[in-house]
């Protein structure tokens, strides 16, 4: 199932869903909101963080969330953002528990940063058990492999 | 001159039959349209119980469409867990008000996650919808999925069991309360074990076996009965 805006295409993987949120005007205080999407093989609620608050506490042992959220362009090309492109593959040895926004138990994530045409983004995943992550990585990595971002 | 007269009875009775027609037509579509809950005078009852005829596999096995805020998303409708309330809404429809007025806080839908659905921004009001929408329920326009499930008028709704990706209970309500009522009936019957079929069945009692410390292959199973 293809879903895309923003500049953002993904493929989602059978059972998974998600959003792509717009891009919003800088708020009064000069601050930058840009777009996020998540992507995730269980319900979404729809009031959720930006790094999956609200969304990974209903997580099963078998499910995975993964948010991809948008940066100002200034950040492009900066040395957090240096990597070129997003990852199209991640591996188990990748996830790492101290790496969770806010620690649940069981879980694990992954996070990158990187800039692809132009644009500063910060890619985070999270599996719902750290241990049978590999289950679940099949999922995570076809998804990967089918965002294009414009 | 007798000729004419003739002619002119004929186009008359004609006209007759033809104006007798279009009343009893337009006669049907009120009837029917009052039958769904629609208009100015639905009651506070069920207007149309859940449909048994478009029980089956749901059309779509994710529902796509642009959001109201200038996104997209996409619901898994097979393939996920849990169950799925379609709600057909329109920001226009004057029934729909008290659904709209209801979403916040959110309605009792014995754990059924609401999903409204509207017709595409071409025929619907993305700024009217961000002004009755609550961020308590998701919210994605599209006129396809309308067309698919056939939705015969509004407030309409479809209760998807997205685990199967089957549609479990359908039809209109006036109210919220009647939406769980029907969610309540249309749950008691797909969980009926009439309704299971013999595979559902039979991993219902693995499960029992399973929980009781029986696996497959123990000798327990193949002793016969106590006496």
């Amino acid at each position: 199932m293809k879903l895309e805006g923003e500049g953002i295409r993904v493929d989602l993987p059978p059972g998974w869903e998600g959003e792509i949120g717009p891009s919003a005007p800088p708020l009064e205080d000069g601050a930058v909101r840009n777009m996020v999407a998540h992507f995730a093989s269980f319900p979404l609620p729809a009031r959720r963080g930006d790094f999956g608050g609200g969304a990974v506490d209903l997580m099963g042992s078998s499910d995975a969330f993964v948010a991809l959220f948008e940066y100002g362009r200034e950040a492009a090309g900066t040395a957090l953002f240096a990597a070129a492109g997003a990852p199209a593959r991640l591996e188990s040895g990748h996830f790492d528990r101290s790496v969770l926004q806010r620690p649940v138990p069981l879980q694990s994530a992954v996070q990158r940063f990187f800039t692809a045409t132009g644009r500063a983004f910060c890619l985070y995943v999270v599996v719902g058990s750290h241990v049978d992550r590999a289950d679940v990585l099949p999922a995570i990595n076809q998804l990967l492999g089918s965002l294009v971002i414009e | 001159m007798e000729a004419l007269i003739i002619v002119e009875g004929i186009v008359i009775l004609l006209l007759a039959v033809l104006v007798a027609g279009l009343l009893r037509s337009h006669a049907e579509i009120l009837r029917q349209l009052h039958a769904l809950g629609g208009g100015e005078h639905a009651t506070a009852a069920f207007a149309v119980p859940p449909r048994r005829h478009h029980l089956g596999t749901a059309p779509l096995a994710n529902l796509t469409g642009p959001t109201p805020q200038g996104g997209s998303a996409s619901f898994a409708l097979t393939g996920s867990r849990g169950y799925a309330l379609l709600s057909f809404l329109s920001t226009t429809c004057s029934s729909c008000r008290v659904f709209w007025e209801g979403l916040d806080p959110e309605p009792d839908l014995s754990g059924a996650r609401p999903i409204v659905v509207t017709k595409d921004p071409a025929e619907e009001s993305p700024a009217d919808l961000a002004r009755m929408a609550s961020p308590r329920v998701a919210i994605v326009m599209s006129s396809d999925a309308w067309d698919r499930f056939r939705v015969p008028a509004t407030p309409y709704f479809a209760l998807i069991d997205t685990a199967s990706g089957t549609v479990v209970g359908e039809g209109s309500a006036a109210d919220w309360t009647r939406v769980g009522d029907m969610i309540r009936r249309a749950l008691n019957d797909h969980t009926h074990p009439l309704h299971r079929s013999t595979g559902a069945r039979q991993a219902d009692v693995d499960q029992e076996l399973r929980a009781a410390g029986i696996e497959p292959g123990d000798v327990r199973l193949y002793r016969p009965p106590a006496p």
